[in-house]
């Protein structure tokens, strides 16, 4: 049986490093393994590679990797889980393209993202979200205002705006709002129709964010670093047929020397570093695991992947 | 090759001005002009005009697959309004009353999550672009900028447009689309003192659900003639309602200068005020009858210099409960589960100052 996972996220949003980090996991000691060796490899190969370096995918070489099929299986709760699972990575400028250009921009690629036979994933990273909150007047407000919205700089991690209710910023979740839209119409949805599939969504770099933030959990993160998509979610989708994770995929900023030097130190691969974080039910603790591929799992097995 | 335009309806090929011209960013081309992809039975995509395919018609364009995601002109409201539950307000005021940066209030307050003091929320719209544009204007404003947004002009617009969204309530299960209008002052103006200009200017006027009667705050206080232009805008706005009434949200705009409170107000609470405006509102609001929905709000968009919106979404979402005639149930494909939610946290309230 084919799988059919459509990944979705913007510019550095992590969907790449994911992609790579859970082919590697799926030959070593994780609950999803490769069956058998795919008749290409090349795709999985480009986003592997740089990887095992101890360094990013390359975006311009990731986008170029054309569909990745490959045989795997889950090992479940009760039972296992069989399938071929055929993935397209692509590059999240794609996103702005489509939200400029519309048509021109939507291939037929996106057509068959829109047509997930197990849902979608869908990769965010909350800490570079634009969460710009005005200007430079504004911005000496807030040294002397404690009551006015922090303001944060792209590349900035928002440290106390996304917890609380004063800030504003202009929303960086309107591309994917409008993807969204876009495949939703695609399968002439109607507005709060909601689709049988699964939406995973992914929060990337999760070891960026404060403390704080991680310990009020991926879907209160979710909704206040992007509570435009929060909402659109909130109003479209099933609830039970949604789950937010928090994702380290590389236990760290492989970009830092001292992230790379204690994996060399600990004898650590790239993908025996994943941290992964959840909450299994509205009012429960935060759960969390070091299976890289359980968002995978998750999306063909459903709940009883998390127990 | 000359240029043609794929939006069937738009007068450009004929000689006639571009129908999206008010809602194009400045020097941005018209993405109906030309560039149109047209797609061949295969489901390649060709660019360019007049690219033969087996697919084209005759005047070698294909219609949308999408929205264009700008402000919606005319035609599209119109079809727009045959939808599902839609609701039509009227944003109206003079010249530099503040309309369109109460717009961005809206949209900039929408997108920080701050419905979720009210049961509605962001379910989508079909003019992502529209709003975007007009709050990106907002977030570039520089101090010595007189306009926080490039203000709606007549010389601009040669149609009117509306920023749409779909709101949802009760976990999704009801759904609304809003259409907010997006017009010059100088119509309102006009309409004020000509009643034919409403039909010329203002053709949806028969179709509004209710309106913003949006009132520069400073400047009602110390210009009696303003007070009477505003009360003029509100006897027409009544008036075009007939014999049916439709409520009004009186919004007082830029209380930040004012030393106002942004917030929605009571009889009771606007004892507070400054007694020259009390009575300037009072005198503004005693126009309607007892039959009339009425809200008094105040907002401010700016604090300190700085773009930081209070109190501009209360308006829109009294508006919209004062004209609930019908909720449309939205259809489920999957299975609900009462119990469970694993979708976890749900945002709390906005604890926004409020009166």
């Amino acid at each position: 049986m084919t799988t059919r996972l459509s990944l979705l996220g913007g510019r550095a949003s992590g969907k790449s490093t994911w992609l790579g980090c859970t082919w590697l996991a799926s030959r070593g000691a994780s609950r999803l393994q490769m069956v058998s060796l795919p008749n290409a490899i090349e795709p999985l190969k480009i986003l592997s590679a740089e990887l095992l370096q101890k360094r990013y995918p390359n975006r311009t070489n990731t986008s170029a990797a054309g569909l990745i099929r490959v045989p795997l299986r889950w090992k479940g709760d009760a039972s296992h889980f069989e399938f071929e699972l055929e993935v397209a990575d692509f590059d999240g400028e794609e996103l702005d393209a489509i939200f400029r250009l519309r048509e021109s921009a939507w291939t037929d690629a996106w057509d068959r993202r829109s047509q997930p036979s197990v849902g979608t994933l869908l990769f965010l990273r909350p800490s570079i979200a634009e969460r710009v909150s005005s200007n430079r007047l504004l911005a000496e407000r807030a040294s002397r205002d404690v009551d006015s919205p922090e303001v944060l700089f792209p590349g900035q991690t928002p440290a106390k705006a996304v917890i609380g209710p004063g800030g504003v910023s202009a929303p960086s979740e309107v591309t994917i709002v409008e993807t969204l839209q876009f495949m939703r119409h695609t399968r002439a949805f109607a507005v709060g129709q909601r689709p049988e599939e699964r939406l995973g969504v992914v929060l990337s770099c999760w070891d960026e964010l404060p403390i704080e933030l991680t310990q009020a959990g991926p879907d209160r993160v979710l909704a206040e670093a992007f509570p435009l998509l929060y909402d659109f979610i909130y109003t479209n989708h099933d609830a039970s047929r949604v789950q937010v994770f928090g994702l380290s995929a590389t236990g760290g900023d492989l970009k830092k020397e001292d992230v790379r030097q204690a994996m060399e130190d600990a004898d650590r691969a790239v993908a025996e570093s994943a941290q992964i974080v959840w909450r299994p039910a509205r009012g429960t603790a935060i759960a969390s695991s070091k299976e890289i591929a359980l968002p995978l799992g998750w999306m063909v097995e459903g709940d009883g992947a998390l127990k | 090759m000359s240029q043609r335009c794929a939006n069937g309806a738009c007068t450009w090929n004929d000689g006639g001005p571009c129908a999206r011209s008010a809602s194009l960013p400045p020097g941005d081309d018209c993405p109906d002009l030309g560039t149109a992809p047209i797609r061949t039975p295969a489901g390649a995509y060709e660019t360019g005009a007049g690219a033969g395919t087996p697919g084209e018609d005759s005047e070698g364009t294909t219609p949308h697959k999408f929205w264009m995601g700008t402000a919606l002109g005319i035609d599209e409201l119109a079809l727009t309004l045959w939808g599902p539950d839609p609701r039509l307000f009227l944003c109206a005021g003079s010249e530099n009353a503040g309309k369109t940066s109460l717009l961005v209030g809206i949209w900039i307050e929408l997108a920080n999550g701050r419905a979720a003091n009210s049961s509605w929320r962001f379910a989508g719209s079909r003019s992502l672009r529209g709003w975007t544009q007009i709050a990106d204007a907002a977030f570039s404003w520089k101090e010595e900028a007189s306009h926080i947004v490039p203000r709606t002009s007549i010389a601009d617009v040669r149609q009117p447009s509306f920023l749409h969204l779909h709101l949802s309530q009760d976990l999704g299960e009801t759904s609304t689309q809003v259409l907010l209008s997006d017009l010059p002052g100088e119509w309102f103006e006009r309409w004020s003192i000509r009643r034919d200009a409403g039909a010329e200017y203002l053709p949806l006027l028969p179709r509004v659900d209710g309106s913003l009667l949006v009132v520069d705050t400073p400047r009602l206080l110390k210009d009696d003639q303003y007070l009477d232009e505003c009360k003029l805008l509100r006897d027409r706005i009544r008036e075009s309602a007939g014999s049916g009434a439709r409520p009004v949200a009186l919004v007082l705009t830029k209380a930040d200068l004012v030393d106002l409170e942004a917030s929605v107000w009571t009889p009771a609470t606007m004892t507070q005020w400054n007694p020259r405006l009390l009575k300037r509102v009072r005198e503004l609001a005693d126009g309607f009858t007892k039959s009339e929905s009425i809200g008094i709000f105040s907002t401010s968009i700016l604090s300190v210099g700085g773009l930081a919106p209070r109190g501009t979404l209360a308006p829109l979402l009294w508006l919209i409960g004062a004209t609930i005639h019908q909720t449309v149930p939205n259809v489920s494909l999957a299975p609900r589960h009462s119990s469970g939610h694993p979708f976890g946290w749900v945002r709390e309230p906005f604890a926004g100052k409020t009166k």
